[in-house]
Order: structure tokens, then C-alpha cells, then sequence
């Protein structure tokens, strides 16, 4: 039995109304023909190719693309952190040369200063703007509580679960009040369960703040269930192979992880992400090392 | 807490690999580690079946025709001592022969009376062991005929060392020869040779391995030596060292710390200087000892430039690379959070590597000490090392133990501080990630 699905890019009314919105709003990041090559050992790699995309005042996208094709990458140019082969990064029409506080970043690997209690790492990039400490203290009390880590705030980072670190570093990154905040894989190290709780946290905490979010995963549902727009990513070189309009609706929950339009725009990224062409090609050739008996399917 | 204590113990067995032990057993084993080579070394020198290959003298005799002259507290290996004995019987054969009028004397009557007078004070030595002497009343003739009197007639016995049965024998007969005296006097001795005794000792390890006692009663009384203002007391002579260690190393981490963190945090320093320092290091401290004599004058100078000269290029190589180990995100997450280049250097960098830094500087600190040694001997020697060359050379090795020991009590105890201060000024970090251990207090850590 299967079951009909409607095309991902059908929209009901107030989606497509909300979108509508959304492109009214002011561009806060704009990107224009970038491209990336990395010279190696065995010649130039190609790591990006030609990305164009515009990122909107309070907009939340989602990247997404196989392994090593240039995510990484991308997320860093916009940071400022790697410096792109041509084209140009625009944060509210200025263009990037570096890194800056107008672009908050959440790194996969842990990143709290260890030597730092948890209210001094949000009060780090607060006290560099040239805040006062006690402006700097109360603002960081603010944003541990946004969190929900008040019981933490004087313990070392090495003190807290990975959970627990991710949410410091993501109010350490807002505290700065940055325009768009970028995240790279921020909840790839953590368990399923913690994941979907940090994923809802993250869409409560964002509903709070005023902040573009560029996220980066690997994982399909969390990019629906957290994105406005999904941008998805081929590999070698990487280009952008489209860019979807989630038509589910806002406020997300979980329980809309069934609902047709999730599961038609899962589908879509399945398709793109695992073309069955590729994935026949990808397969293993079959190779018996052991016994393995008369009950192989 | 009574709950806790239904829980089984899951204890982890004696041989575990690569696994802690309990913090009790940790302790206990530090403990044994020191115990052990003591208790060894105390075997070795207090059971006399073991080892032991010399005899130290506490009687000692003249040979006819030798240059050598052996004094009481002298060793001699066994079997040297052994030719010894033999040599000096049949001396007293021979003079068993003037005492039967075989032969006749043919020395002048001056003579032989002085060597009978050294037969007298061949128990000099024994008498003070024995507490009837003064140490300085050794050569107190009076007091030696009366001590005569009292073994030859029954009155004395040793009570730390004995006359042998044969050496008793040979004070008696010469005592036939003395009892004429009613008191000492250098006319009075006998004109005809006197016996001599035989040597005597015990059993000892060689000089280079003292006892422990005695290595413990000389460490007390070369520290509680009191300052008389004629040569220096081994306080004192501490205190210089101590002062020449930590203002060679002070000086070193004052400028290579600053150096090591430019040169680890930017290329360009690093390329700069690196590739000389690498290259300096590796011509040995002690070849610039003459050179640095020559710039900075014999007395104190040359030696603290000397540990400088000694840890300073290797600090800036190790530091360099322990600043580089700081992990790249970190500066990655400053730099995005507005973090410029200043920031960088002084939030992220000086505080991240600071807990490996102490770690560094605490094994340099090590190195430090090693200098000293050779720069206490440049120039103008001084210093311990100095009390140790002098004190070597004369082979009183009971009082170059104390100072060996001591030297190293002081960079154990300095290292096992640092370690243990460690824990309050580097609080995040984590506990069970150390790089070196502090023994002493480990063990409890963990319970
Ligand atoms: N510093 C570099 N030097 C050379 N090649 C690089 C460098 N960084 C990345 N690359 C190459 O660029 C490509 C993209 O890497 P990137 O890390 O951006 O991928 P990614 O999409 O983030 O992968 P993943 O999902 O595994 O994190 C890869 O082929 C990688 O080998
Ligand atoms: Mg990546």
C-alpha cells in the first residue's frame, strides 16, 4: 500500500502567505557567485561552485548535502573564517573581510572556554563590545535563563552534559545580539533524544530573539522541522542542487512529523540526498566472509 | 550513608592494565616506593652477611718499609686487611726474637722508645670508641698507660669494640714490659721493641656507601650548624643555591615565556626566532661556562646566566609548542564572537595555555636544578656543590649524602607543591586528565 503525498511545493493558504512575508522582509545576508577551490596534494578540489542565496530578516535555513560536499566550507565563508576563491558574502549590504560579531557562530565540536565559568563565556564577547561588567553580567544572566542553565552559571563547561554546553554556546552566541547566526552541525555529537529537545529549544529560544539562523545538518527531519527554507547542496563540486520552501506550518511541533506536507517534502529530500541511481551504485559488492547460513534475504 | 555501604565494592585487582587503583592502595604504594630502596639500603649496610666487602679499621699498625700508613676509620677490603694482619704477626715474630736475646737491637734507644709510644697510642682510636677518651685526648700518653693498665690487668672491657683474644695476649706481654711505670714517661718506656697489636675492625661496605644512621646524624649536624662567621654553614650554602636556582629560572621565564607564547601564537616570530634557538639548544650549557666567567665576572653572575642560559631555549621551543597545541576553534569562536588579534593573545590564548605552561615550567624547573651543579662549580665554586666536591674528595662521603639528599628532597617537595597548588589555581581543570602526577596527594584525591 502507498500512500499519495502532495507535491512538496504545494502550499496551503497561510504558508504561502507567510512566505509572501518573509520575502517582503529586509535581506540581512546576501551571498553572490561564491565559489571555493582548495589546493591540495593531488590539485585544486573544488569545494563550492556558483552559491547564490538571500537570507532574510528573522528567517531560519536549513543547509543540507552529503558528506563533504562543501557544507563546512560555505558555513565558514560566512563567517568570515575562510576566505572565498571569488564572490562575496553581504551581511545588511556591508561586505564580510573577516570574522565579526555581527555573525554568531555555534560549532559542532564543544567550543566553551574551558577556563571560563558559564556566565563568563556568554559575558566573553559582551565584555570585547565594551560593556561594562556589570552590564555584561546581567545581560549574561539573562541569556543563561533563556537557556534554562541559572543553576549552572558558575560551573566550568566541563562540568556540563554536551547538551547542556550547546545551549550555553548558543546564548555565548546571542548574547552578542549577532544579525544571523550560523550553526554547524551544533547537535551532530548528541543523542536522538537530546537532539529532539535541543531542536525544541532551539525553536523557542529563536522565537525570542531576533536572529537569521543558517543551520547546517545532515539529518532531513530536523532540517524540516526546523527551517523555512532548506537549501540543498550536491557534492564534487558543491553546487546547489535547490532550494525547497518547507510548506509545513508554524508553530512546529513534533506531532506534524507525519503530517502530509512534512512527508512530501522528506521525500523530495530523500530524492535528492539518496537519488536511487546513486544509492545502486553505492552498494557493496557481495563478498561471504563467513558461514551465513540458509536464511539470507 | 548506610545505603552506600550495601553497595559491593567493585574492587580493581592489584594487576589491572591500564586501569586506576584504589586511592588507598595508591597511597600506599608511593609510600612503598620510597620505603622499599630504604629498606634495601638499610640490609645492605646493617646485615653484615650482605655485602660488606671492607674492613674498617679501628685499630691500625705500621708495616715495616711501606709508604701506605692506614688510619683508624680507614677501609680496607678484606683480603688486603687479611695480608694486613699476617704482615704485622710476622713483624712481632721478629721482635719476639730481641724479647728471647737473640738478636740484638740495633737501633739507637731514642728510636725504638718512639715507636714503643706509638704502639701506646695504637688504641688511641679504640679508647675514644669506647667513651674512656676524649676525642682530642688521643694522643695523651698518660691517660693511654693508665687505659694500658686497666685492659692488661682485667679492669677494662670495650663495650663497643673488644680487643681480640690475640690482641689482648700481645698487651699483656707488652704490659711485662711497661708495669715498671708507675706512671707514664717517655724515659720509661723500654728500650727493646714492643709488640704491635694487630689490626682490628669490622665489617663495612666501601666509603661510598655510608650507613644510614650515620648519613641521618650527619644531616643533623651539618644543618644545625650553627653560623661561627668562618666558612659558610650548609644553611647558608642552601639558601645561595636556592637563590642562584630560582633567579637563573625566574629570569629565564620572565623573558621566554612572553617569547615562547609570541613565537607559538605568530608565525612570524616563530620563523624569527625558532630556528636559531633550535639550533642553540643544542650546544650544551656548560660549554659557555668559561665565556660567561669571562663576561660576567667568578662570583654569582656567570652562574645564574648559566641556568639561563640552560633552560631559556629550551622553554621558548617547549612553550612555543604548547601554544600551538591550543585548539584552533577556540580562537575560531573568540574571532566570532569580535574578538580582535589583542583579545585573541590575552583571553584566549594566555589563559587556555596556561595550565600546560605550569606543566612545562615545572620540568624545566628540573632542568634548572641539573645547571646548578655544573654552574656552582664555574668561576669561583660555591654553593652545595661546592661542599660536595670538597667533601668527596677527602672521601667523607657520610656528609656528601646528606647534601645529595637534600637537593633532591627540595625539588621533589617544590614539584609535589606545584602539583598540588595546581588543582586551585587551574580549577576547570578536569580531574582525571593530568599530565604528570602528584604523588602525594593523588591518592586521597579521589575518595
Ligand atoms: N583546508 C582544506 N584544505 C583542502 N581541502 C579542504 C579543506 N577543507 C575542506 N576541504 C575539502 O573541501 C570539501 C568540503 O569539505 P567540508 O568540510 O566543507 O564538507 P562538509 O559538507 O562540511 O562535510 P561533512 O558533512 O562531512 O561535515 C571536502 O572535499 C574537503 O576535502
Ligand atoms: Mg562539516
Amino acid at each position: 500500500m502507498s500512500i499519495t503525498l502532495p507535491s512538496y511545493r504545494e502550499q496551503a493558504p497561510e504558508v504561502k502567505e507567510r512566505f509572501d512575508r518573509l520575502k517582503q522582509r529586509p535581506v540581512k545576508m546576501e551571498v553572490r557567485g561564491l565559489n571555493k577551490v582548495f589546493g591540495s596534494t593531488d590539485g585544486p578540489v573544488t569545494a563550492l561552485q556558483g552559491i547564490n542565496f538571500t537570507l532574510h530578516r528573522r528567517e531560519f535555513l536549513s543547509v543540507i548535502g552529503p558528506s563533504g560536499c562543501g557544507k563546512s566550507t560555505l558555513i565558514r565563508i560566512l563567517a568570515g573564517l575562510e576566505i572565498p576563491t571569488s564572490g562575496q558574502v553581504s551581511v545588511d549590504g556591508q561586505v564580510v573581510r573577516g570574522p565579526g560579531a555581527d555573525r554568531g557562530m555555534v560549532f559542532q565540536s564543544y567550543t566553551l572556554f574551558p577556563w571560563l565559568t558559564v556566565k563568563q563565556n556568554v559575558m566573553f564577547g559582551l565584555k570585547i563590545g565594551g560593556n561594562s561588567a556589570n552590564k555584561a553580567e546581567a545581560e549574561a544572566r539573562e541569556w543563561i535563563n533563556l537557556v534554562g542553565l541559572d543553576r549552572f552559571e558558575n560551573s566550568y563547561p566541563n562540568q556540563l552534559s554536551g547538551g547542556m554546553k550547546q545551549r550555553v554556546a548558543i546564548a555565548r552566541a546571542l548574547a552578542n545580539r549577532p544579525k544571523v547566526l550560523l550553526m554547524d552541525e551544533p547537535f551532530g555529537a548528541l543523542d536522538a533524544q537530546t537532539r529532539a529537545t535541543m531542536q525544541s529549544y532551539l525553536l523557542e529560544i529563536w522565537r525570542n530573539v531576533d536572529v537569521s539562523i543558517v543551520f547546517i545538518t545532515h539529518d532531513l527531519d530536523e532540517a524540516i522541522y526546523l527551517a523555512d527554507r532548506i537549501l540543498v547542496l550536491k557534492a564534487n563540486p558543491g553546487e546547489v542542487e535547490e532550494l525547497i520552501e518547507v510548506p509545513v506550518r508554524r508553530p512546529r511541533t513534533t506531532g506534524q512529523f507525519l503530517e502530509p506536507p512534512f512527508l512530501a517534502t522528506r521525500k523530495r529530500l530523500e530524492e535528492l540526498i539518496h537519488p536511487p541511481e546513486k544509492v545502486l551504485k553505492q552498494r557493496l559488492k557481495i563478498a561471504r566472509m563467513t558461514e551465513v547460513g540458509d536464511d539470507v534475504e | 550513608m548506610s545505603s552506600s555501604a550495601k553497595i559491593p565494592k567493585n574492587k580493581v585487582p592489584w594487576f589491572a592494565v591500564r586501569q586506576d587503583l584504589s586511592g588507598r592502595r595508591q597511597s600506599f604504594l608511593a609510600l612503598l616506593s620510597f620505603a622499599l630502596p630504604i629498606a634495601l639500603w638499610c640490609v645492605v649496610s646493617y646485615v653484615p652477611a650482605i655485602w660488606h666487602p671492607d674492613v674498617r679499621l679501628h685499630i691500625s699498625a705500621e708495616r715495616e718499609g711501606s709508604s701506605t700508613v692506614y688510619t683508624p676509620g680507614n677501609h680496607l677490603e678484606r683480603e688486603h686487611f687479611g695480608r694486613f694482619v699476617q704482615t704485622i704477626r710476622e713483624q712481632n715474630l721478629e721482635i719476639q726474637r730481641y724479647w728471647r736475646g737473640e738478636e740484638e737491637v740495633a737501633e739507637p734507644a731514642r728510636m725504638v722508645r718512639r715507636s714503643n709510644q706509638r704502639v701506646l697510642r695504637q688504641i688511641g682510636h679504640f679508647a675514644v670508641a669506647n667513651g674512656w677518651l676524649e676525642r682530642d685526648q688521643r694522643q695523651n700518653d698518660e691517660k693511654l698507660f693508665e687505659i694500658w693498665r686497666g685492659l692488661a690487668e682485667g679492669d677494662l672491657q670495650g663495650r663497643e669494640q673488644r680487643l681480640t683474644e690475640e690482641n689482648l695476649e700481645i698487651l699483656r706481654l707488652n704490659w711485662a714490659w711497661l708495669e715498671d711505670m708507675e706512671t707514664f714517661s717517655t724515659g720509661g718506656l723500654p728500650a727493646i721493641p714492643l709488640q704491635q697489636l694487630l689490626p682490628q675492625g669490622r665489617p663495612a661496605n666501601p666509603v661510598f656507601l655510608p650507613n644510614p644512621h650515620d648519613v641521618v646524624l650527619s644531616w643533623w649536624d651539618l644543618f644545625s650548624e650553627e653560623s661561627t662567621g668562618e666558612g659558610k654553614t650548609l644553611r647558608e650554602r642552601l639558601g645561595y643555591s636556592l637563590r642562584i636556582v630560582f633567579s637563573g629560572f625566574l629570569l629565564s621565564c620572565l623573558i621566554g615565556l612572553p617569547l615562547g607564547i609570541l613565537c607559538g601564537t605568530y608565525h612570524l616570530f616563530s620563523r624569527l626566532f625558532e630556528p636559531f634557538v633550535d639550533f642553540f639548544r643544542y650546544m650544551p650549557a656548560p660549554v659557555f661556562s668559561t665565556l660567561l666567567v669571562a663576561i660576567f665576572g667568578a662570583h654569582d653572575a656567570p652562574k645564574i646566566a648559566l641556568i639561563f642560559v640552560g633552560t631559556f631555549f629550551q622553554m621558548v621551543l617547549v612553550i612555543a609548542k604548547t601554544t600551538r597545541l591550543l585548539d584552533r576553534s577556540l580562537l575560531e569562536a573568540a574571532q566570532t564572537m569580535g574578538a580582535k588579534n589583542r583579545h585573541l593573545v590575552l583571553k584566549v590564548i594566555v589563559p587556555g595555555v596556561l595550565p600546560n605552561v605550569y606543566n612545562d615550567l615545572r620540568i624545566l624547573l628540573g632542568w634548572a636544578w641539573t645547571w646548578l651543579v655544573i654552574a656552582e662549580l664555574i668561576g669561583v665554586k660555591a654553593g652545595l656543590t661546592e661542599f660536595i666536591e670538597t667533601q668527596g674528595r677527602w672521601r667523607n662521603f657520610d656528609l656528601v649524602f646528606p647534601v645529595i639528599i637534600t637537593i633532591g628532597l627540595i625539588g621533589f617537595a617544590t614539584d609535589q607543591l606545584l602539583a598540588f597548588l595546581r588543582r586551585f589555581l587551574f580549577p576547570w581543570e578536569p580531574k582525571g586528565y593530568r599530565l604528570s602526577l602528584n604523588w602525594l596527594t593523588e591518592g586521597h584525591r579521589k575518595e
